[in-house]
């Protein structure tokens, strides 16, 4: 029995003092930190918000961006992240909104749902955020929906298409179209433009947005009067897709739609072609990064998908954007750029026009947005939070995207 | 407000008659009084857990509750897999299979009937007075509380039969492998687990499960987490226990010794698949949104580490390990925050001497290395030598081999060895330290100049460490083994003292560093905290090299020995019965 | 017709590049008796060495002609590498632990494997890179089955160094004091065979063969990024635990099997999501009922 008191080797006496003073200081610097060490002046800020001070009464409007910087979908993350930092320090050049700068507050969620609800949670509370930015995927929009609900702060997540996410309350709204409507129309274009009957389906069943967005095109398309000859499954995070292409091979499709991220379907495309199939793609918005090229390469070309955006269109809004952001960060903005410079722009003109960076007064006044001009076309809320656009549809040539078409909703 | 903060007085007087009630349970010795003062301290604690339930949202902010919620199921999960691994020696791999199970399991029960238990609280008779006497204030949920709480209960136990069934199955084949066999099966099966609920559409399949209502409260999962601490000291004190314990030590002599080894061992598979199973439910009602990614390996990895830095076996080091990991995440954040921002003196200041403490550890842990390789280097010279025939090795390369290894990176604690004064100083420095920092975080911005008030605080702290350690070693002198034992051999119990002792002693060396810095390098800070910001996440990093360390130096844990060891047994001889 | 043959044809592939890693889980298993976690993350060193070594000797944008000599250095470099990393990885974590209990072992090597995997996300970072093409692409097309001229290089490759080590385990002096080792640790140091150096050599011998192989998969799939051994590092060593774990001809063999299964749960209908389930579910037949693997003799536990 007293073997086991040996086994505990006590320290000495007088060092006993130091343990409940220790003790007591671990809890109080875990209790308070929510005061973290002080934001000398309000300008730089400090990691943690000011003790006690409302972020809006400071000199600086505290937003929160929240996306994937780490993880399967990186670029998504750090993409629509460019593109708010772009748009808050093009705002505050010009003096910032009611009087004051805007400091955003980033946080990363590792693509993991999982850590969504402390780091929405840390925003909110830590840095006492009067918005939230975010996130792209709908799962994790869908993770973060309630707690921005709960704690009315208003959240725009720029580019989550699922169209569960702003179902969650009224104070989630969203930048982009839905997915029912990316499905139906990737449908009627594939059908009545490139006049293709009969079509596969490689989908990822890991995400929300790929399963709806294929459910709704095959509905779509099936209503047109196509077939789809195959329905093959992969999850996010899969390398090696020869198995269901296969199988699709053999079914001898007129093209495949692969409604899912980069990563994946640059891989699917890759090993396509390797397997001799030569039939075109189609995707959607996912497929939007450079890396789709750089991995994909030139198993790519000739395939289709539709996006926000159109880098190279002309207008003078969406010139000047490319030409600042390509100057800023030295490569061409994807939509997710784009959707999150829209993003922040809309909220920073909303503080704007509610004059006030109070919760309930916020999403009144982004709810009453009509006709607002983005980068990513002109805009307005319907009565679901989710904004009126079109669609563009991309063609991809010999390694460069070209515009295709424009559907309208 | 006032109510919330009466209601947690209330709570916290609650837990002091837990205390007072435990205390008598372990005096009394008629089964009538033990089990009335059980039920008593049963009773009062799930009273006070109602208060902290109806009280806390209001007192602290959501991220602090978040914490608290995820530490105690945190703690529920470590416990309940040191039932499997620690206590009847299976090392089970699993676990978040089972969490899956129990939480996939009383989501779809609380989904489907929880809109139905929402409806009939407005048919309660007394919902309508209720409703009246606490207007908005902090009693007003109890009602709802009481009427969710029960599909709650229901869709908890179910959650938890469901993991445990999946155990029972699981264990059955599995349970005949040994050691590391074991170890891998169950790691398969929770994958196959998490693999086939991905597929299951009804739940969401690979997509997830949201809008999974938000149910999981202070009173659910601390009580939980109390049920099964108390589980497992009942069962370290049961004859089921004693032979999990027995299974632990030598399955094969137990096996001899009559114990049914199979039946034992499914027995503890299920007691802890149970509450995982709770746990995984509590945790799915928490995130309001249910993902089998949840669930993967990380999940079981991540309990693994908490039982084995606990020490295996040992219920009380389990629910602080898990205490441990639950609020790591929150502090590296914290930590990255507060690297983020190395341009504010005041955050200078207060990093300054750890992270030079850190860099000087590294510059000598570099040197460890370099003597490694050095040597390494030299054996396999020499052995090179007498291998392709040469003569008697090279004076040179004798003396490299033979040369004994400094560890240098023990020069930091040896450096106080038979010095306590020192010791004591640098303790008091490093309090000082941390008062500096505490009192800037509660006044922000303003106040005295944060220099003076590091400087001061510290050195002031330093002269207090070495007055008062001078003071007790007066005291203690005479019994020459308390000082010279903790200052002299590598006892580990003065090690980590040691080192804080010299951050302590290297603050006022950080200070001027980094007060150079601040005036002449500010661009060169503003890069080492952008650096820092980039960083992503070293979470896993830092717990695997921790679990290395551990199992290297000190394999049984924080509070783990590797005997028999029951906590009754300790109070009190071998009968179980009070002196 | 033709796309059975495919599907044999893709999964006798990746089949061999799990039979590449599965060898040194085997090997491992078989002196030390330890699972070695941290296997699957050496592979994953290997394409990332591979990855930069292509980039610095000038492959970075892939290749215009074969270049035999860069293309067998970019090998030989990555191999080199994991070489000294699984001698490290034996020498620093399993070494001192050697005669504690095998729990300690395993919870070792699974903290080396974090350690690693993590680490290089750290290192790395997180994002998926593509590892160019060393060797220019050429499109094949034989008996219906369409593919590049890829996995025939990964066969010829994975074969050839399989039958390296299988001379140097079967018809070397060395590999006798390998065969020796794993058949009793004491015996045979009693019988003077160096036998920590041996077990050295088995882990730089195993890491290197999963470098070769993770270079491969790089080739194969043109990605890398830093846990992209977690899922071949499991399924291989579910391949060598079919085997028969601690025989080398088993995992080969293991490699294979598996690798077609892969192909043939969606051959037969099944969703891929249910892929790792069943392989892990043979994992778990196989340990219930021939824990010896295919390959192996059944050993009574002697206490």
């Amino acid at each position: 029995m007293t073997d086991e008191r040996r086994a505990l080797r006590v320290p000495p006496r007088h060092s006993w003092v130091l343990l409940p003073l220790l003790g007591a200081l671990l809890l109080a610097l875990s209790a308070c930190g929510g005061s973290a060490p002080p934001a000398g002046d309000g300008a730089t800020g400090g990691g943690g918000a000011s003790s006690g001070a409302p972020a809006a009464t400071g000199d600086v409007i505290a937003v929160g961006e929240f996306g994937s910087m780490t993880g399967t979908t990186a670029a998504f993350g750090t993409s629509t992240d460019h593109g708010v930092q772009l748009a808050i320090d093009e705002i505050n050049a010009a003096g910032g909104v009611l009087g004051k700068k805007i400091k955003v507050y980033l946080e990363d969620d590792q693509s993991k749902p999982e850590e969504v609800p402390a780091v929405v949670s840390k925003l909110i509370e830590q840095n006492k955020v009067v918005a939230l930015l975010g996130e792209v995927a709908s799962s994790r929009s869908l993770a973060a929906a309630p707690l921005a609900q709960r704690a009315k702060i208003p959240m725009i997540s720029p580019s989550s298409t699922n169209p569960e996410v702003t179902k969650k309350g009224d104070y989630i709204f969203r930048m982009c179209y839905l997915d029912d409507f990316q499905g139906a129309a990737m449908a009627r274009f594939a059908f009545n433009s490139l006049g293709k009957k009969k079509g596969a389906i490689l989908q990822d069943v890991k995400n929300d947005y790929s399963v709806g967005l294929a459910k709704f095109f095959s509905d779509e398309f099936t209503k047109l009067g196509g077939t789809i000859v195959g329905n093959e499954r992969y999850e996010e995070g899969n390398t090696d897709f020869r198995a269901q292409l296969t199988k699709i091979k053999s079914t001898q499709p007129e093209f495949i739609f692969v409604p899912g991220y980069y990563s994946e379907a640059a891989k699917i495309a890759k090993q396509a072609r390797d397997l001799g199939i030569t039939v075109p793609f189609i995707g959607g918005d996912g497929w939007e990064s450079a890396k789709l090229f750089e991995i994909g390469g030139k198993s790519v070309d000739g395939s289709f998908y539709g996006n926000h955006y159109f880098a190279g269109d002309p207008s003078p809004e969406v010139a000047n954007f490319v030409q600042k952001f390509k100057e800023r960060y030295g490569e061409q903005p994807d939509s997710m750029a784009a959707l999150g410079y829209d993003a922040a722009k809309l909220l920073a003109d909303s503080i704007k026009r509610a004059g006030t960076t109070d919760g309930d007064a916020l999403r009144k006044t982004l709810a009453e947005t009509s006709g607002w001009q983005g980068v990513t076309g002109t805009m307005s809320f319907d009565e679901n939070r989710n904004p009126v656009k079109p669609i563009v549809i991309l063609e991809i040539k010999d390694g460069q995207l070209a515009l295709k078409e424009s559907m309208k909703p | 407000m006032t109510l919330a903060w009466l209601l947690a007085l209330g709570g916290a007087f609650g837990v002091a008659l837990v205390v007072l009630f435990t205390l008598w349970h372990d005096r009394a010795a008629q089964p009538g009084k033990r089990l009335a003062t059980a039920g008593a301290g049963w009773a009062a604690l799930l009273g006070s857990l109602v208060l902290f339930d109806l009280s806390v949202p209001y007192l602290v902010n959501s991220y602090i509750w978040q914490i608290i919620i995820k530490v105690g199921i945190y703690i529920t999960l470590a416990v309940s897999l040191n039932i499997i691994n620690g206590i009847a020696g299976q090392f089970s791999m699993g676990h978040a299979g089972f969490m899956a199970v129990g939480a996939y399991t009383a989501a779809y029960l609380t989904m489907t009937l929880g809109a139905r238990a929402e409806g009939w609280v407005r048919w309660l008779p007394w919902n309508g007075p209720w409703a009246a006497f606490a207007g908005s204030s902090a009693l007003a949920s109890l009602p709802h509380g009481i009427s969710t709480g029960i599909i709650f209960l229901i869709a908890l136990l179910a959650g938890g039969l469901a993991a445990a069934l999946a155990g029972y199955l699981v264990g059955i084949p599995s349970l005949r492998l040994r050691g590391d066999y074991l170890a891998i099966v169950t790691l398969g099966f929770g994958e196959i687990i998490r693999n086939l609920i991905a597929n299951v559409d009804v739940i969401g399949a690979s997509r997830g499960l949201p809008a999974v209502p938000h149910y999981s409260n202070l009173f659910w999962v601390y009580s939980m987490a109390a049920l099964v601490i108390f589980v497992s000291y009942r069962l370290l004190a049961s004859a089921p226990g004693r032979a999990m314990l027995a299974v632990r030590e030598d399955e094969v002599a137990a096996a001899a010794m009559g114990i049914d080894t199979t039946r034992t061992k499914i027995q503890a598979f299920a007691i802890g698949t149970f509450f995982a199973g709770i746990a995984g439910a509590l945790l799915g009602h928490h995130f309001e949104y249910l993902h089998p990614d949840y669930f993967k390996f990380d999940k079981s990895f991540e309990v693994i580490i908490m039982v084995v830095l606990g020490g295996m076996g040992s219920v009380s080091g389990a629910a602080v390990a898990a205490v441990v990991l639950a609020i790591a995440p929150e502090a590296l954040r914290y930590a990255k925050d507060l690297l983020g921002n190395l341009t504010e003196p005041a955050v200078l200041f207060a990093t300054a001497p750890f992270i030079l403490f850190a860099l000087l550890f590294l510059a000598l842990f570099a040197a460890d290395i370099a003597r490694l390789i050095g040597r390494g280097a030299a054996r396999f010279a020499s052995a090179v030598h007498v291998r392709t025939g040469g003569g008697p090795v090279h004076a040179d390369i004798a003396r490299l081999r033979s040369r004994p290894m400094t560890r240098w990176t023990g020069l930091i604690p040896a450096a106080f060895s038979g010095r306590p004064a020192l010791r004591d100083a640098g303790l008091g420095g490093v309090l000082g330290l941390f008062a500096a920092i505490l009192h800037r975080g509660l006044i922000g911005a303003g106040g005295i100049s944060p220099r003076i008030e590091y400087w001061t605080l510290t050195l002031v702290g330093m002269a207090a460490g070495l007055l008062i350690g001078s003071r007790a070693r007066g005291r203690t002198a005479p019994a020459a083994g308390a000082s010279g034992a903790a200052g002299g051999d590598g006892s580990k119990a003065g090690l980590g003292y040691r080192r804080l002792a010299a951050v302590g002693m290297l603050a006022p060396l950080g200070f001027l560093i980094a007060s150079v810095l601040e005036l002449q390098a500010p661009a060169f800070l503003e890069r080492m905290s952008v650096v820092f910001r980039n960083l992503p996440d070293p979470r896993m990093v830092l717990y695997s090299m921790m679990l290395i360390a551990l199992m290297l130096t000190r394999p049984t844990g924080l509070f783990g020995s590797a005997e028999i060891r029951t906590w009754w047994r300790e109070k009190r001889g071998r009968t179980g019965v009070a002196r | 017709m033709s796309d059975l043959l495919q599907h044999l044809f893709n999964g006798v592939t990746t089949g061999c590049i799990l039979a590449l890693i599965a060898l040194g889980y085997t090997m491992v298993y078989g002196v030390l008796k330890l699972i070695n976690f941290a296997h699957s993350d050496v592979f994953m060193v290997g394409a990332f060495m591979g990855y930069y070594g292509a980039h610095s000797l000038g492959l970075g944008k892939g290749a215009e002609r074969f270049d035999p000599l860069r293309v067998g250095l970019i090998f030989l470099l990555s191999m080199a590498a994991c070489g000294l990393l699984g001698f490290l990885n034996e020498k620093i974590a399993y070494r001192p632990l050697r005669h504690s209990n095998r729990i300690t072992s395993l919870i070792t090597a699974i903290g080396v494997s974090f350690f690693l995997e993590f680490g290089g996300q750290m290192v790395f970072t997180a994002n998926y890179r593509s590892f160019p093409e060393i060797i220019p692409k050429t499109h094949l097309s034989f008996l219906g089955i369409e593919a590049t001229n890829y996995p025939v290089i990964i066969l010829v490759t994975a074969v050839a160094l399989m039958a390296a080590l299988s001379y140097i385990v079967y018809f070397t002096r060395f590999g006798r004091a390998m065969r020796a080792v794993s058949y009793s640790f004491e015996t045979a140091s009693l019988m003077g065979i160096p036998t920590d150096r041996v077990v050295s050599i088995t882990f730089v011998i195993g890491s290197t063969l999963a470098a070769a192989g993770g270079v491969l998969y790089a080739l194969n799939y043109g990605e890398i990024n830093p846990l992209m051994g977690v899922m071949p590092g499991l399924k291989s060593f579910v391949a060598a635990v079919l085997g028969g774990i601690g025989i080398v001809p088993g995992a080969m063999l293991g490699g294979l099997l598996i690798g077609l299964c892969d192909e043939f749960v969606v051959y037969f209908g099944l969703p891929s999501s249910y892929q790792s389930a069943i392989t892990f579910t043979i994992l778990i037949l196989v340990l219930l009922f021939r824990p010896a693997g295919l390959l192996g003799k059944h050993e009574p536990e002697k206490v």
